[in-house]
């Protein structure tokens, strides 16, 4: 036996059969503006305007909004001579501009005063860098004075645990990185002197390192 | 009227959930409202219309189970396209809802039919005018009280009480004849 409301059921269905698998509609743009409207009016919170946005249009969004992001900090770093790129663990440092920088290292830079405490242990000199380290007598610990062509010159700083911070070198634009790890250098210089890139690195606090930078004078 | 409708959907949850109806079922709507209108433009129309009234009454939609949920829809996406047909074709139909009558209690929902005559009724029904249909179906396949029908039918509730007394009537009627 049958109920009425299982009659009415089956009315339903078959009345509607034909509309089961319909064809895919496209609404016009008018018509998707008021669907908005109808369920996210303006007196919603940006939260729930943006449960109304696809999946694939967030994806888009954000994309878009990092690539802005990493743009502009590349155009802020670049201001300073250095382009950097934030990776997930470290920043990748390069120069914005190598034209006209001597492709070979033609002269090289000195510390005319070596620290207390500290001998000369080593240089090393080759055609596109230079480098002078200095050994701390107590510690043994090195201190490093590095020169390089501008040209392909990128580094690799980390960024979990140090900081990079902008400074400047006799008018020159700088990056100071302060870090945390004890079995590397605690504090290291860079700059663009036009010429050169230059790295000062050791166990000395910010202002110890700038008056080491300021100080170096070039060979005779 | 609109601006009332937009604030009623008051969680995000409702908001979303009827995105997701919307979504899953709009070509089918779409189609249901171009079956009568045959222009798209005004079949779009009639599915925004539809949704608009599920907005301003969405605790009946959100009260039923999901399966009944494209029914209630269904019913309430082709009367809105029954409804702009007539004022475009400026027709006058049979006005169920002027009909003056005494609108007695009759019940019908208890009765079980044998396998005859409920196909038979099933063809009779089918053939109601779909006005008095979409009461019965709302009233009594998804138990929506009358205050709710008028809403979804865009009608009075007095309308939507007098739709479903007819629809019955015409179902007693029937089933007197037959015995």
């Amino acid at each position: 036996m049958t109920s009425l409301t299982d009659i009415l059921g089956e009315v339903y269905r078959l009345d509607y059969a034909e509309f089961d698998n319909p064809p895919k509609h496209l609404f016009s743009h008018r018509s998707r503006k008021r669907l908005k409207k109808i369920l996210y009016p303006k007196s919603v919170s940006c939260k729930a305007d943006w449960r109304a946005v696809s999946p694939r249009k967030r994806i888009i969004i954000a994309l878009m909004i990092i690539a802005f992001m990493t743009a502009g900090i590349t155009a802020v770093a670049a201001a300073n001579g250095f382009g950097r790129k934030e990776h997930r663990d470290n920043t990748e440092v390069f120069l914005t501009n190598v034209e006209n920088s001597p492709k070979t290292i033609e002269y090289m830079y000195y510390l005319p005063e070596i620290p207390d405490g500290y001998s000369f242990n080593e240089r090393i000199s080759e055609s596109t860098a230079d480098i002078t380290i200095y050994t701390c007598l107590e510690t043994g610990r090195g201190m490093k004075i590095i020169q390089r062509v501008k040209e392909n010159y990128k580094s690799y700083f980390d960024n979990e645990h140090a900081l990079l911070e902008d400074i400047e070198v006799n008018g020159h634009k700088g990056l100071y990185l302060k870090s945390n790890y004890t079995d590397l250098a605690s504090g290291i210089i860079i700059w663009d002197n036009m010429d050169y890139v230059l790295e000062i690195s050791g166990d000395f606090d910010k202002n110890t390192l700038l008056e080491f930078a300021r100080s170096l004078k070039i060979r005779n | 009227m609109v601006s009332a409708a937009l604030a009623i959907l008051e969680t995000d949850e409702q908001r979303n959930e009827l995105a997701d109806f919307y979504k899953i079922n709009k070509n089918r709507f779409y189609r249901i409202a171009y079956s009568k209108l045959h222009n798209w433009e005004d079949a779009e129309d009639a599915v925004m219309d539809m949704l608009e009234r599920i907005a301003d009454k969405p605790n009946n939609f959100y009260a039923l189970p999901n399966d009944k949920r494209v029914a209630y829809a269904t019913v309430i996406v082709k009367n809105i396209a029954n409804g702009m047909l007539r004022n475009k074709l400026k027709r006058s139909t049979e006005s169920f809802d002027e009909y003056n009558e005494i609108i007695s209690e009759i019940s019908i929902e208890e009765q079980f039919f044998n396998e005859e005559v409920a196909r038979e009724l099933m063809e009779y029904i089918r053939a109601m005018p779909e006005a008095l249909k979409d009461a019965l179906l709302l009233k009594i396949l998804y138990g929506i009280n009358f205050s709710e029908i008028a809403k979804a039918l865009g009608i009075t509730e007095t309308a939507a009480r007098k739709r479903l007394y007819r629809a019955k009537k015409m179902i007693e009627d029937f089933l007197e004849e037959r015995k």
